[in-house]
């Protein structure tokens, strides 16, 4: 819509620019309180920066915080990434062969295994938590990060997303490939896969930031401290017993969660936004 | 290099739709057979059924005598072009030649050499780096034929593969691939649902209506003697008026409507008489003549002047019967006109009204 009214200009440009502030805010807060002194900020929240922040920073990446825990941070992240990229590239493998399978392949109950993968979208990890706990439990994988992720990677989503993009697909090219002499599985490697690459690269972007920010189900499969992931970490910082909450300590470390999921949206925003606007064909 | 032998085939899809009741034709080497009829006849069925597509429900498909009914497409040595080219969007337009080759294993070398003569057969040598959504239409069009050459196979396998040009460069195209044909002296099945472009490409043709052949010919053989009502109406342009009829006792008048009468000069061996027909007559061979000579009146109702002929619309005087007739060059005609009408006996056509076969044979060809 192109309209040429000078106030109505002002006015767009206030309400979005009121919308920065509000998102930005918080975050900004925690940035600032994240270089002070964890007695500077006790009582009150600091406007502006303090000039703690190597320090801070250094001790939450080695050292965590003492009294809960103790893990360092940047072990608590490597479990994270760990996690987050082990559902998704889990998700994206399994989710996309499967759809190949249903797209391309005539087998007997081909329309009751999608509905069946479809019926999943209605139950997520929540309403299935206790179940898949027994699982994981009987198979032993407590405090690993096959029981953090074998769980996750099952996902009706992505393997939606898939199925109507290679409905998208020309039949031709199928056809064309089997003249060519390329087998199935040729097929997929040497032409799906290939035109698939920005619908992945959205898919990544997205189940990444849902991998890394699971807190449920890492909480109830991990006791191990070794094991614990950022997000629970921070959680656990807060509630101490019997001590000060530091809150430049766990501010920090929320800042540091913060860092992967923007690093891998501002890496592959151009992608993302291609993949999920773009129909390449 | 190959001939292609089809026997009685018949393809049933599930649900007891039959598309195919039995095709049989028998393609000479470096023949170029184009297979038409209108949309839905089953001409891409059974061009599919030939390229391993589709499965064949009975019936044979012999390539060089070699019985292919179970064999997969790339088995079959044929290459086919697909109406919207179906090439590969992430390849360049080399790999898109090439994925075939590579996947036969042949050595690097010799995919190179052989990708670059076609290229040069097809005036793509400059395009070779660019991708399938970088090249024009037409562009598009020759690098999935190049994809086809380049793999020197026993039959090309064409699908309506100008149907998403525009007009233009379609005749241009016809031109190429007619050429192109020739030179490789391939042999070819060529389906399109457009008469003019299996009458200008085809050595022969094969009509096909409602999953049957109506009837195979030569180009001319198929314009000059259309076996069924089908095919008499779906060649030509425009297309043959057909006029309800009755044969008189003698088979020598046709009796149209109440008065006109026109002399037949029948050939055949046919033994019918005094039955309802189906007279046809091309829009191109009804002739003006002077009004003391003429068979029939046109009562003119619309003009169509395109400058190489004019295209008369109207009615034929006393009856309800609607003519049109082509007439060559600029005609001084006006709407409103009555035009004197004449055919010599030769160019009519006389169908069986229930069967819709060609009754009698009355031209004289040469």
């Amino acid at each position: 819509m192109v309209e040429n009214r000078p106030w109505l200009n002002v006015l767009t440009h206030l309400l979005l620019i009121l919308g920065i502030i509000v998102v930005i805010f918080p975050i900004y807060i925690a940035l600032v309180t994240s270089t002070h002194e964890a007695e500077d900020i006790l009582t009150t929240v600091q406007p502006w920066f303090g000039s703690e922040m190597l320090e801070n920073y250094g001790t939450v990446l080695q050292k965590g915080k003492v009294n809960a825990s103790g893990i360092p941070v940047g072990m608590m992240m490597w479990n994270s990434l760990i996690m987050a990229l082990g559902i998704v590239f889990g998700k994206i493998t399994i989710s996309i062969l499967s759809a190949f399978a249903i797209v391309y392949f005539r087998f007997p109950l081909r329309k009751l295994c999608f509905w069946t993968i479809f019926l999943t979208l209605m139950l997520p990890v929540e309403v299935r938590i206790l179940p898949t706990y027994a699982v994981v439990a009987n198979l032993g994988l407590l405090n690993s990060y096959a029981g953090l992720t074998l769980p996750l990677i099952a996902s009706a989503t992505a393997t939606f997303l898939f199925r109507q993009f290679f409905m998208t697909v020309p039949e031709e090219l199928a056809e064309a490939a089997r003249v060519d002499g390329a087998g199935p599985m040729k097929f997929f490697f040497d032409i799906l896969l290939p035109l698939s690459r920005t619908n992945l690269a959205a898919l990544f972007v997205i189940l990444f930031i849902y991998g890394w920010n699971q807190y449920l189900w890492p909480l109830i499969i991990t006791t191990d401290e070794s094991m614990t992931t950022i997000v629970m970490g921070i959680q656990r910082m807060l509630y101490v017993a019997d001590a000060i909450p530091e809150w430049n300590i766990t501010m920090a470390t929320a800042i540091l969660a913060m860092l992967p999921p923007l690093l891998v949206v501002i890496v592959m925003q151009r992608q993302f936004v291609k993949g999920l606007v773009e129909t390449e064909k | 290099m190959a001939t292609v032998s089809i026997k009685n085939a018949i393809k049933t899809y599930p649900g007891n739709v039959q598309a195919l009741h039995g095709i049989s034709i028998d393609i000479k080497d470096g023949e170029l057979i184009v297979i038409v009829g209108p949309s839905g006849c089953g001409k891409s069925t059974m061009l599919r059924m030939v390229a391993g597509l589709e499965t064949v429900t009975s019936g044979d498909i012999h390539i060089n005598d070699e019985w292919v009914n179970k064999k997969e497409p790339a088995d079959r040595d044929i290459a086919m072009v697909f109406q919207n080219y179906a090439l590969y969007p992430h390849m360049s337009v080399y790999q898109n030649m090439a994925y075939g080759l590579k996947n036969r294993k042949i050595p690097k070398d010799q995919i190179e050499q052989r990708v670059r003569e076609t290229a040069k057969i097809l005036e793509l040598e400059n395009l070779l780096v660019r991708k399938p959504k970088e090249l024009s239409g037409g562009q598009r069009q020759r690098v999935a034929m190049g994809r086809a050459i380049v793999r020197e196979p026993k039959v090309f396998l064409f699908d309506e593969p100008l149907s998403n040009l525009d007009a233009k460069l379609r005749v241009q195209m016809r031109l190429e691939i007619k050429r192109l044909q020739e030179r490789l002296g391939v042999t070819t099945i060529y389906v399109t649902h457009d008469q003019v472009e299996a009458m200008t490409l085809g050595h022969r043709l094969l009509l096909m209506n409602e999953g049957r052949v109506e009837q195979i010919g030569t180009p001319l053989e198929v314009y000059e003697k259309p076996q069924t009502l089908f095919v008499a109406e779906f060649i030509g342009s425009p297309s043959m008026n057909l006029i309800p009829a009755r044969l008189d006792a003698t088979a020598e008048q046709a009796i149209l409507g109440e008065a006109v009468y026109l002399p037949l000069n029948p050939t055949g061996k046919s033994e019918k008489r005094d039955v309802p027909i189906t007279l046809g007559m091309r829009p191109e061979h009804l002739e003006t003549c002077e009004a003391k000579n003429a068979m029939m009146n046109l009562q003119v109702e619309m003009l169509e002047k395109l400058g190489a002929d004019t295209v008369v619309y109207g009615k034929m005087e006393q009856t309800d019967i609607s003519l049109t007739v082509r007439l060559p060059g600029i005609h001084p005609v006006e709407s409103g006109d009555s035009l004197a009408l004449t055919i010599p006996p030769e160019h009519l056509h006389i169908f069986d009204s229930e069967s819709g076969r060609r009754l009698y044979d009355t031209n004289e060809i040469g």
